[in-house]
C-alpha cells in the first residue's frame, strides 16, 4: 500500500522531471552513473587486495590496487563520454488497433564519438543494443503494445550502457514525444442494422432484377459474397457479382445508437468492426458518433478518418492532431 | 538462469587471460595444471560449439575433488601460500565448466586479477610488474571484448591505453599518500624456510656453503663515500658458547639491552642505509657500533642489533656507526662465559695456549699470530673433514680451512690463554656499484672474525683469516676465492662468475642498480619514505595541509583525465543546424503549421507545400539546407557553408514580410 503510494509518487516526480521532447541530446543533466553489480565485487576484490598488500606489506600489491582503483574512477568518464552528446530523436508511427503492437521508430546519430553497445528499450519489452560508428545514424524502431485506444504515448525509454569494462552501469530515462493513434479493437457486434429500410432486401436480393440492377461483374477479392449470384454459379459460369445501382449509391451509417445495448467501449469497438466491414466490401457508409458526424464515403482517407474518429472519442485528444 | 552467449572472439579472450594468468604461476604449481587447463578450455569449447552438453553437478563436484586431492598431494601442507594459489588456480580453470552466465564470466574475469596480485607476493623483482602489466592489458581487452560484436583489437587497445594512462597519477598519488601500517594479523610469508643465509650456529663448513651461494644478502648505500673494503666488517651476531664443535648464540631467554651510551666523542660516524633481502630477520647487520632508527629494534649488551618480533620479507633501516668507537660494555658474567671452554677437547691446542699465560693479554694475541704466521697456513673452500678435536686437527693437521677455522681456533687459544673473546659472524667487504654509489653484499661475503677483550680497550675485533689470507680482507672474498671451484658453484648461471669480463660486470651492475633503485624507492617503500617525501614536498606539514594536499592530489589527476575524455563536448545544449531549423519551423508555426510530434522534416516539407504553397519555395531551401547540415561531418567546409545558409533563410524568412496567416 505504502510501498504503491511512494511508487506513484516517484512516478509523478519523474514525469514531471523528464518532459516528453522530440530529440534530445543526451547531457549530464540526465545520465545516471553508479556500480553496476559486476562493479561492487570489483569494489570487494579491491578490498581484499587492499587487506592482502597490507598484511604482507607488499608495495606491489598496494601499487596494483591503487592502479585497479584508479581505473575505476577514470572509467567514470569513459562510460559517459560514450553515452554524452548521443543524439536520440523521436521517428514516425504507424497508427494501430488496440491490443496490437505499437512500432515507434527512432533516430540515433552518434556525433563526434564511436558509441559502443548502448541499449535501448522499454524495461518491460527488454533492451536491444546498439552500436554506432563515429557520425553513424541509424534507424531503430521498437515495439511496445499500445492496449488502449486514443492516442498511445509509450512510456519513458531507458537507455543503458556498461562500456567500457562493465565496473560502471551508466543510464538515462528520457520520454520522448511519441504518439501512436490507437483506433479500439475490433470486435463484431452482429450485422449492420438498416437505418430506415429504404434498401430493404436490396442490397441482399439473390437475383439480378429490381429497378436499381446495373449489371455484373466479375469476382475479384474483396467483393462480398452477399451480392453474388450463386444460380449462375451453380450452371457452371464464373462467379459473378450483382451490382444495384441503388445500393452503390445508397448508405450505411454505422449509427452510435445502433449498438446502444453495449457499453461505450463495446460500441465502438463494434463501430470499429462495422468501418472495416463496409470498407472490405467496398460500401459507402457514413459514420454518427455523438458530437462527430462522418458524411458516407468510402477509401482509405474517410476509413482512417472513421477510426480516428472511433480513437479519439471522448478522450479530448480529438480536437487536433 | 539464463544462458548467454558470448561471442566467439570474447571467449578468445578469456582463454587468453587464464593463459597469461596462470602461466608465470607455473614454477610454483604442479606441473599437471598446465595440462588440465588445456583438457578443461578445450571441453568448454566443446561445450561452446553445441557439440557437447555442459557436466552435470556430480561431475563437476567430483573433478574438484580430485583437483583439491591432487593440490594436497602435491604439497602435503594447506598453509603454506603456494598450495593456497593451486588451488585458487584450479576453481580458476574448472570454473570454465560452469560458465553459462555473463556473470559467471565478469566473476571469472575477478579471480583473474587477484592471481595477478598473488604473483606479486612470490616476486617483487621488476620482471614480476612487467609481466603483470601485459597480464592487466589482456585483463582489460577481456573485459571490453564482451562489448564488442566483433573482433576489433585497435579500438579495443586504444581504449585500454587511454584508461591506463589516465590512471597512472591517480595511483601514484595514492601510492605515495596512502597510510602505511603494520599487518592487520600474520600471515606464511612464500618460501620462508629455505633461505640461504647467516644462521645462529657456527660449525666447521657453514661459513664455506654460503661462500657457493651468488645470492645477495643486502645491499647498502652511503651517504657519503664507501669506506676501504677492509674496514667494512658487516657485524651479525656474537657466538659465545662452544661445544667443542659448534659455535652457539648465548642461550639466555633475555637478551638484555645495552645500558651505556656509545662512546662516540672524537670518532668519525659513516651514515647509510641497508636493505636485507627476502627472509625472516631478527637481527640487524651494521658496521659497529652503530645506531640505528628502527622501531622494535634494539641494541644488546653484545653489541648486536636485534628485534624484538621476527621482521619478514625486505628489511629497510637506516644507520649510523662509528667505527672508531670502542665497545666498552663487558660485565663480569659476559667475561667469565667469554672465557669457558669444554673440557676434554683439543689438548695441544689448550696446552700450546697455557704456554703464553704469563704474557700481557695483548701480548697473547700477537703470540697467536705469530703462531699462525710461523706455520703454512691455506685459505680455502674446501678444507678436509676434521675430527672430534677439530681445532688440534686443524691446527696441528690439515691447517687448511676457511674463516670459521680460523675463528673457531683463535677464540678457542684465546680461551685458553685466559683472554675473553668470542666470534663473530657477519659479511666482510662487499661489491662496489660505482655508478650507483651502493655496496652489494652477498652471501658469498659471509664471514667470521673474532673479539677479544682487552682491559682499558673493550672489545677488540682480531680477524685471524686476515694473518693468513690478507687478500680476502683487502680485496673481498670474489679476488681471494676466485681460483676456488666451489666458489659460487651452486649458481651455474651466475653473471658474477664472469666479472673477469669487464663489460659483463658493467651490465650486471647496472642492472642491480635499477633493481636497487627499485627496491629501495617501491619495494621498500614505508612510513619513513613516505614521511621524507611528505615533508619535503611541505614545509612543515601538519595534519590540515597534508589532507588537503591529498585531497588536491587526488582530484588533479581526475579533473584532467574528464578533460581529456571530455574536451569535445563543448558548453552546447543543441546541434546549431537543429537549433536553426527548429526556429525556422517555429516561424511557420506561428502561421498555424505545426510541426508534427516526429514528423520528419521531408514529410513536414511537403505538408507546408500542400497548405501553404507561398511558403513553399523558402521552406524547401531551409529543408535542403537543414538535411546537407546534418549528413555532412562537422567542422567540414559544406557543413559550415549549410549553416550560413540556414542562418540567412532564418532571417529571411517569407513570414516576416506576409505576416500572420489564420490557422487553418
Amino acid at each position: 500500500m505504502l510501498a504503491q503510494r511512494l511508487r506513484d509518487r516517484w512516478e509523478r516526480w519523474l514525469s514531471q522531471r523528464i518532459k516528453p521532447v522530440n530529440q534530445v541530446i543526451l547531457q549530464q543533466n540526465r545520465i545516471f552513473i553508479f556500480l553496476s553489480r559486476t562493479g561492487l565485487g570489483f569494489l570487494l576484490l579491491l578490498v581484499l587486495l587492499l587487506v592482502m598488500a597490507i598484511n604482507f606489506q607488499n608495495n606491489l600489491i598496494f601499487g596494483f590496487t591503487f592502479w585497479l582503483f584508479s581505473l575505476l574512477l577514470v572509467v567514470i568518464f569513459h562510460t559517459y563520454a560514450n553515452f554524452a552528446g548521443l543524439e536520440i530523436q523521436a521517428g514516425n508511427t504507424q497508427a494501430v488497433f488496440a491490443g496490437e503492437i505499437a512500432e515507434c521508430s527512432l533516430f540515433l546519430r552518434a556525433h563526434q564519438r564511436e558509441r559502443v553497445a548502448i541499449q535501448i528499450g522499454w524495461p518491460d519489452t527488454g533492451l536491444q543494443t546498439v552500436w554506432l560508428d563515429r557520425g553513424e545514424e541509424k534507424t531503430l524502431s521498437l515495439r511496445h503494445v499500445a492496449d488502449q485506444r486514443g492516442y498511445y504515448r509509450p512510456p519513458r525509454l531507458r537507455l543503458e550502457s556498461h562500456y567500457p569494462l562493465a565496473l560502471l552501469r551508466t543510464w538515462s530515462w528520457i520520454q520522448l514525444d511519441w504518439r501512436v493513434l490507437v483506433y479500439p479493437a475490433p470486435v463484431w457486434p452482429g450485422e449492420i442494422p438498416q437505418t430506415s429500410g429504404e434498401h430493404e432486401g436490396a442490397a441482399v436480393s439473390a437475383e439480378p432484377w429490381g429497378d436499381d440492377f446495373a449489371g455484373f461483374h466479375q469476382y475479384q477479392p474483396g467483393d462480398s459474397l452477399r451480392r453474388a449470384y450463386w444460380r449462375a454459379y451453380a450452371k457452371g459460369l464464373p462467379l459473378l457479382i450483382m451490382e444495384h445501382a441503388q445500393s452503390v449509391e445508397s448508405d450505411i451509417w454505422l449509427d452510435w445508437d445502433a449498438l446502444a445495448h453495449l457499453g461505450p467501449e463495446a460500441r465502438l469497438s463494434g463501430l470499429c468492426a462495422w468501418v472495416l466491414h463496409c470498407e472490405e466490401q467496398a460500401l459507402p457508409y457514413g459514420l454518427k458518433i455523438p458530437g462527430t458526424v462522418l458524411a458516407p464515403a468510402r477509401g482509405e482517407q474517410h476509413r482512417a478518418a472513421c477510426l480516428k474518429a472511433l480513437a479519439l472519442f471522448d478522450t479530448g485528444a480529438g480536437a487536433h492532431g | 538462469m539464463a544462458e548467454v552467449r558470448v561471442t566467439r572472439h570474447a571467449l578468445f579472450w578469456l582463454f587468453a587471460a587464464q593463459l597469461v594468468v596462470i602461466a608465470p604461476h607455473l614454477p610454483i604449481l604442479p606441473l599437471w595444471t598446465a595440462l588440465v587447463w588445456g583438457l578443461v578450455a578445450l571441453w568448454y569449447w566443446k561445450i561452446y560449439r553445441g557439440d557437447w552438453h555442459f557436466p552435470g553437478r556430480a561431475v563437476t563436484w567430483s573433478l574438484s575433488l580430485v583437483a583439491v586431492v591432487g593440490v594436497a598431494l602435491e604439497y602435503r601442507t594447506a598453509l603454506e601460500l603456494e598450495p593456497q594459489v593451486a588451488l585458487l588456480v584450479t576453481a580458476f580453470i574448472l570454473k570454465l565448466l560452469e560458465l553459462k552466465t555473463l556473470r559467471d564470466h565478469w566473476l571469472l574475469l575477478m579471480l583473474a586479477y587477484f592471481l595477478v596480485a598473488c604473483s606479486f607476493v612470490f616476486s617483487t623483482s621488476i620482471g614480476t610488474v612487467l609481466i603483470a602489466l601485459g597480464q592487466l592489458i589482456i585483463l582489460l581487452l577481456a573485459q571490453q571484448s564482451l562489448f564488442r560484436p566483433q573482433l576489433a583489437v585497435r579500438p579495443m587497445l586504444r581504449q585500454t591505453f587511454k584508461v591506463f594512462a589516465q590512471s597512472i597519477p591517480l595511483m601514484l598519488v595514492l601510492f605515495v599518500v596512502f597510510p602505511r601500517f603494520g599487518p592487520l594479523w600474520s600471515v606464511p610469508l612464500p618460501g620462508d624456510s629455505a633461505r640461504t643465509g647467516m644462521s645462529e650456529t657456527m660449525a666447521p663448513g657453514d661459513v664455506s656453503r654460503l661462500s657457493r651461494s651468488s645470492e645477495l644478502a643486502f645491499r647498502a648505500s652511503f651517504t657519503g663515500e664507501v669506506p676501504p673494503q677492509p674496514s667494512l666488517y658487516w657485524r651479525g651476531l656474537v657466538l659465545e658458547e662452544f661445544d667443542g664443535r659448534t659455535w652457539q648464540r648465548d642461550k639466555g631467554f633475555m637478551r638484555p639491552p645495552l645500558t651505556s651510551e656509545l662512546d662516540t666523542a672524537g670518532t668519525e660516524s659513516l651514515r647509510y642505509e641497508v636493505i636485507l633481502e627476502h627472509g625472516v630477520h631478527d637481527w640487524l647487520l651494521a658496521i659497529a657500533p652503530a645506531t640505528i632508527e628502527r622501531r622494535g629494534a634494539y641494541q644488546d649488551i653484545n653489541y648486536q642489533w636485534l628485534t624484538r618480533t621476527a621482521l619478514s620479507g625486505r628489511v629497510r633501516y637506516e644507520a649510523v656507526s662509528y667505527p672508531g668507537a670502542p665497545l666498552t660494555q663487558g660485565s663480569a658474567y659476559t667475561l667469565a662465559k667469554n672465557l669457558r671452554l669444554p673440557g676434554g677437547f683439543n689438548p695441544r691446542m689448550q696446552e700450546l695456549a697455557a704456554g703464553w699465560r704469563e704474557l700481557v693479554p695483548a701480548e697473547r694475541v700477537e703470540a697467536a699470530k705469530a703462531f699462525f704466521l710461523s706455520q703454512p697456513f691455506v685459505y680455502t673452500l674446501e678444507p678436509p673433514k676434521l675430527g672430534t678435536h677439530s681445532i688440534d686437527d686443524f691446527l696441528f693437521g690439515s691447517r687448511r680451512g676457511f674463516c670459521e677455522h680460523y675463528a673457531s681456533s683463535f677464540v678457542g687459544m684465546m680461551r685458553a690463554a685466559g683472554v675473553p673473546a668470542r666470534v663473530v659472524v657477519g659479511y666482510q667487504g662487499g661489491e662496489r656499484n660505482e655508478a650507483g654509489n651502493y655496496l652489494l653484499v652477498h652471501q658469498s661475503d659471509a664471514h667470521a672474525w673474532t673479539e677479544v677483550w682487552l682491559e682499558g680497550q673493550g672489545w677488540v675485533r682480531v680477524d685471524p683469516t686476515g694473518w693468513v689470507a690478507p687478500d680476502r680482507i683487502e680485496l673481498g672474498a670474489d679476488i681471494a676465492l676466485a681460483g676456488e671451484s666451489a666458489f659460487l658453484s651452486d649458481d651455474v648461471v651466475s653473471l658474477r662468475r664472469f666479472s673477469g669480463f669487464s663489460a659483463i660486470a658493467r651490465l650486471r651492475l647496472l642492472l642491480d642498480r635499477v633493481e636497487y633503485q627499485w627496491v629501495r624507492w617501491i619495494v621498500n617503500f614505508d612510513s619513513d619514505r613516505q614521511w621524507d617525501i611528505l615533508s619535503r614536498l611541505f614545509e612543515n606539514p601538519d595534519n590540515r595541509t597534508l589532507a588537503l594536499a591529498v585531497l588536491v592530489a587526488l582530484a588533479v589527476p581526475l579533473l584532467i583525465s574528464a578533460l581529456l575524455t571530455l574536451s569535445w563536448q563543448k558548453a552546447r545544449k543543441q546541434v546549431p543546424e537543429v537549433k536553426l531549423y527548429e526556429r525556422c519551423c517555429a516561424l511557420l508555426e506561428r502561421r498555424g503549421l505545426r510541426r508534427g510530434a516526429g514528423e520528419a522534416p521531408g514529410d513536414y516539407a511537403r505538408r507546408v507545400a500542400r497548405e501553404a504553397p507561398e511558403l513553399a519555395p523558402w521552406f524547401d531551401q531551409v529543408t535542403a539546407a537543414f538535411s546537407r547540415a546534418s549528413y555532412q561531418p562537422g567542422g567540414s567546409l559544406a557543413y559550415t557553408q549549410a549553416i550560413a545558409e540556414l542562418k540567412r533563410l532564418e532571417g529571411e524568412s517569407p513570414s516576416r514580410r506576409w505576416g500572420r496567416r489564420k490557422p487553418a
